[in-house]
């Protein structure tokens, strides 16, 4: 399965989260990788905290080079061995964890029929291996986005479930960039129909995730004056009317990851000693990133009712 | 008001799907064995709130289902998932009583009872059709189509899903003509010498003021002469007209238990077989009546107007029904508004114009109960005067403490019997046929409490709100109080013996007959919070008066030069024009809230004109 994890706007929480959810899914024992597709700013190496790829590969084996046909093969990462958390092993029971880092100062390219095909091919030979490959791509509509959706089209007979996690924060602002982003005029959904894929399968391929969430009546904000508490439960209300109206709704929303103040000040994978050792990360998120993770594959939350 | 609806109806609902939604499916049961009433009012339960006018309780609509909600229903799955549920438990129903050719039944089954100890009910007898059965499945259907209705605009689109709910619509739609056709049918008018035991009863009934018989005879026709004009244009369905030719016999009109014998076919979109001759004698009884008005408000409710819920047919059905309605409650109310003094409907209790043998004299409590109720649903109509509700209100009060509702009961009371065994009404047959089947009828206090709630609506005084709401408190208190607290039907109801000490353990199943019924009180009890507060004239009066003083000082503060005064008074008189503003938008219907705005508006102007003394006359200078 490919999961294509994007976003309208940056710094909504989506490189952080699908890296949690990738390393969360490996624990549970699936052989998985993740792609940097985020060329602008390739992070992923940073928030697993691999030193040697913290902000993309210096070699020009990066992903970026592979699909400029400058490598053969995009370098990869074992994350269990080379994290500065791990214990250089992976752990019992769990599967293969794989980073494809982008290339230090990668940046946007124009897209060409070679690169979609060389992309095509990278997705095909890590089908075969993984059993979950999770693509981070950047904000909005890019070049990289715009090619990867096409590559992913068009994998072949018995090709590989596309799944999209579309992340947004929790403000009118997103809801509106969200629902846009995939339902709009040149949005994912007539970009796939573009591509000749069904409206309805592209629909039911489709699920948001809300991030770093509040609700009105989270511990974290029991301190509010009356008021404020008052004001924002009518917020609350009004953002959950918006998004029923945007399809952002429950019935579409696959994942919401509570506000962590672990994350709030560092971009990190949240283990369990950082929960049950240390405490200093809420049981709640990792419940949730644990919860997303699972869902990835479970076919009844990505079906139309 | 104590009463808090939407906690006390999400703990009704956890406690009600948990017992009802197990091993991933509904399970119809409860008190009594599965049969068409109980099962719709379990199914009623959810779909009842949910399909309220009030939003609240919406389920339909998954992305709209409130957190708490979602909470209290998550023994049926995750919001995305109730509809279905709900969906598959009411085709259950649906297909359950039907008969082999598919034509809808309303038989009273497991609630019908034998009128003698020891006798054994047959299959047959059980399977005769109950005008409460109707009643309920009007509600149901109604509630079903208005719900499938949103949930199909929700975009749905798996094609199995919508096939689903189009057979459900369908057949939601074809149960409400039967069950609509059946109340037209069950309609009757009895007529009687008044020199006959009936015409005796109504007689002492309206004997209020002492007036002789034959002055009596002559105000009660003529008090009845209107609905007995009007009653000829109520044919369809109707039995017992033609009694009414004979000018000297007195009559009464409304429901009986079930289909009356010899009521004639009523033209609708139904096989003739779906009207099969009805058993019922014609003589209307205040219970069914009472509960075929219920259903039938459902039929006019604005949320069935809006949703275009009705086939034309059905419009036509219900209009004819509407017609019967207004009939009913204008003769049950035309005779419990009878006598100068004191009114027919004050003289409790009530005296119905037939009694079975074995009826206890107590439970006649339930019939100036449902004559209350009529009352009160005719006043709807109407915007009456503060004293003719104060009247009801008392009557209520008093029905409360006769019924040991709002007064402790002790042992072996006989108020007791109105709750248990409750009212037996002997369901008589055409032709003097020896009644073997009873109905059995225990609604007392979440009839009086709904009714309470109904009345709450039509007071415009402060003073009578309060009483009536602090009369519902107490009921309330009551009920409450008979709350299951053990066994499978923890959280539901109906455990009487903390109120009676006493009765005998009934064990821990549930009583749909009356959880459904409380289920009904807190709906009530939500759409009086809804309504805006009451206010009068003195209250928006006092808060002009304030509103204009301060109003006043504030400008006199301005003129002063309190601008030049620095950033600190001015940003006061700033946020004090922000506060007259809010009062003078609440002063209307919120006058209370403005007076407090207000006191502390006048409190702040006020200080502000304490800290300049007048220096010079005090000659300090
Ligand atoms: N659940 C969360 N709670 C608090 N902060 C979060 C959460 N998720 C992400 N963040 C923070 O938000 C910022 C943006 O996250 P990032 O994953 O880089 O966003 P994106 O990839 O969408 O640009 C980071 O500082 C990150 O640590
Ligand atoms: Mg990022």
């Amino acid at each position: 399965m490919i999961v294509l994890a994007t976003s309208d706007k940056g710094g909504t929480g989506r490189s952080v989260t699908t890296t949690n959810v990738a390393y969360r899914r490996a624990l549970q024992g699936d052989d998985v990788c993740f792609l940097d597709f985020d060329f602008g700013s390739p992070t992923a190496g940073a928030i697993l905290d691999v030193e040697s790829v913290s902000r993309g590969i210096k070699m020009g084996t990066g992903l970026h080079s592979y699909l400029h046909g400058e490598t053969a093969e995009p370098a990869r990462i074992d994350v269990w061995r080379h994290a500065g958390w791990s214990g250089r092993r992976r752990p019992l029971g769990a599967g293969r964890l794989v980073l494809l880092p982008g290339d230090e100062g990668g940046g946007e390219f124009p897209v060409d029929a070679a690169m979609i095909e060389r992309c095509r091919q990278l997705f095909l030979g890590l089908a075969e291996e993984f059993s979950i490959i999770l693509v981070d791509l950047s904000a909005g509509r890019s070049y990289a986005a715009e090619l990867v959706q096409e590559a992913t089209s068009n994998l072949g007979s018995g090709g590989e479930a596309v799944r999209w996690l579309v992340f947004h924060r929790w403000t009118r602002q997103h809801i509106l960039a969200a629902h846009g982003l995939v339902f709009g005029e040149r949005g994912i959904v007539n970009n796939g129909v573009q591509l000749g894929i069904d409206r309805e399968v592209m629909e039911d391929s489709i699920r948001f995730v809300r991030t770093a969430v509040q609700e009105p009546d989270s511990a974290q904000l029991s301190l509010l004056r009356p008021a404020q508490a008052s004001w924002l439960q009518r917020c609350h209300e009004e953002l959950l009317e918006l998004a029923a109206r945007r399809r952002l709704g429950r019935s579409m929303m696959i994942g919401a990851i509570p506000l962590d103040p672990v994350l709030q000040w560092r971009e990190q994978i949240i283990r369990d000693l950082d929960v049950r050792s240390t405490q200093i990360a809420n049981p709640e998120t990792v419940a949730a990133f644990e919860d997303l993770a699972s869902k990835l594959t479970q076919q009844n939350y990505w079906a139309a009712v | 008001m104590r009463i808090q609806p939407r906690q006390l109806m999400l703990e009704l609902w956890q406690a009600a799907s948990a017992y009802s939604h197990q091993k991933g499916e509904w399970q119809f049961g409860g008190r009594a064995q599965p049969n068409s009433t109980a099962d719709a009012e379990q199914l009623l339960c959810l779909m009842y709130p949910a399909t309220a006018e009030a939003s609240y309780f919406r389920l339909e609509q998954p992305d709209r289902t409130g957190k708490d909600v979602a909470q209290a229903l998550q023994a049926l799955g995750e919001p995305i998932e109730i509809p279905q549920v709900l969906l598959r438990a009411v085709s259950t129903f649906m297909r359950r009583y039907s008969d082999e050719d598919g034509l809808p039944v309303f038989h009273g089954g497991a609630y019908l009872q034998a009128t003698q100890a020891g006798h054994i009910l047959s299959p047959e007898d059980r399977r005769i059709d109950i005008v409460d059965s109707m009643s309920m499945s009007i509600t149901l259907c109604l509630a079903t189509l208005g719900f499938f209705k949103e949930y199909r605009r929700t975009g749905i689109r798996r094609a199995q899903l919508l096939r689903d709910v189009e057979w459900l619509e369908n057949a939601a739609s074809t149960r409400l003509t039967a069950a609509m056709v059946g109340l037209l049918r069950s309609f009757t008018v009895h007529t009687f010498s008044p020199t006959s035991t009936a015409g005796a009863a109504l007689l002492r009934t309206v004997d209020q003021d002492g007036y002789s018989e034959e002055q009596l005879l002559a105000r009660l026709r003529a008090s009845l002469n209107s609905i007995r004009a009007d009653l000829p244009e109520a044919t369809d369905g109707t039995t017992g007209l033609d009694g009414l030719e004979n000018e000297n016999h007195l009559f009464e009109c409304g429901w009986s238990w079930g289909v009356v014998h010899g009521a004639p076919a009523v033209e609708a979109d139904l096989p003739e077989s779906a009207q099969k001759p009805g058993r019922a004698v014609a003589r209307p009884n205040l219970y069914f009546t009472l509960s075929a008005l219920d259903g039938i408000a459902d039929l006019s409710s604005e949320r069935t107007r809006r949703l275009n819920l009705l086939t034309s047919t059905q419009q036509s059905l219900s209009r004819r029904l509407q017609l019967r309605w207004e009939l009913a409650q204008r003769y049950w109310s035309a005779i419990a508004d009878f006598g100068d003094r004191r009114t027919a409907l004050a003289d409790i209790p009530w005296q119905p114009t037939d009694r079975a043998g074995g009826e206890s004299p107590v439970t006649d409590h339930y019939y100036s109960l449902q004559v209350a109720g009529m009352v009160i649903e005719n006043l709807h109509q109407r915007r009456p005067a503060e004293n003719e509700l104060a009247s009801i209100a008392q009557i209520l009060a008093e029905l409360a403490i006769r019924a040991r509702v709002t007064r402790r009961a002790s042992q072996q009371e006989t108020a007791v019997e109105m709750h248990v065994p409750g009212l037996e009404i002997p369901l008589a047959e055409a032709d003097g046929k020896p009644v073997v089947l009873a109905w059995r009828v225990t609604d007392f206090a979440t009839a009086l409490l709904k009714r309470t709630m109904r009345l709450v609506l039509l007071a415009r005084s402060a003073e009578l709100r309060q009483q009536l709401l602090d009369l519902a408190d107490e009921i309330w208190g009551h009920v409450e109080q008979r709350m299951i607290l053990d066994g499978p039907g923890a959280g539901l109801w109906d455990d009487p013996r903390r109120p009676f000490p006493g009765l005998p353990d009934e064990a821990g199943e549930p009583s749909w007959y009356f959880t459904e019924r409380v289920v009904e009180c807190l709906v009530a009890a939500v759409s009086v919070i809804d309504m805006s507060p009451v206010t009068n004239v003195a209250g928006i009066s006092a808060a002009r008066t304030m509103l204009s003083e301060a109003d006043h000082l504030y400008h006199r503060e301005l003129l002063n030069g309190a601008l030049n005064a620095g950033g600190a008074m001015r940003a006061e008189l700033e946020d004090v024009a922000i506060q007259i503003d809010r009062a003078r938008a609440a002063v209307e219907r919120r006058p209370g809230t403005a007076q407090a705005i207000l006191l502390e508006v006048l409190r702040r102007l006020n200080s502000l004109e304490a800290a300049r003394p007048s220096i010079v006359l005090e000659g300090r200078l």
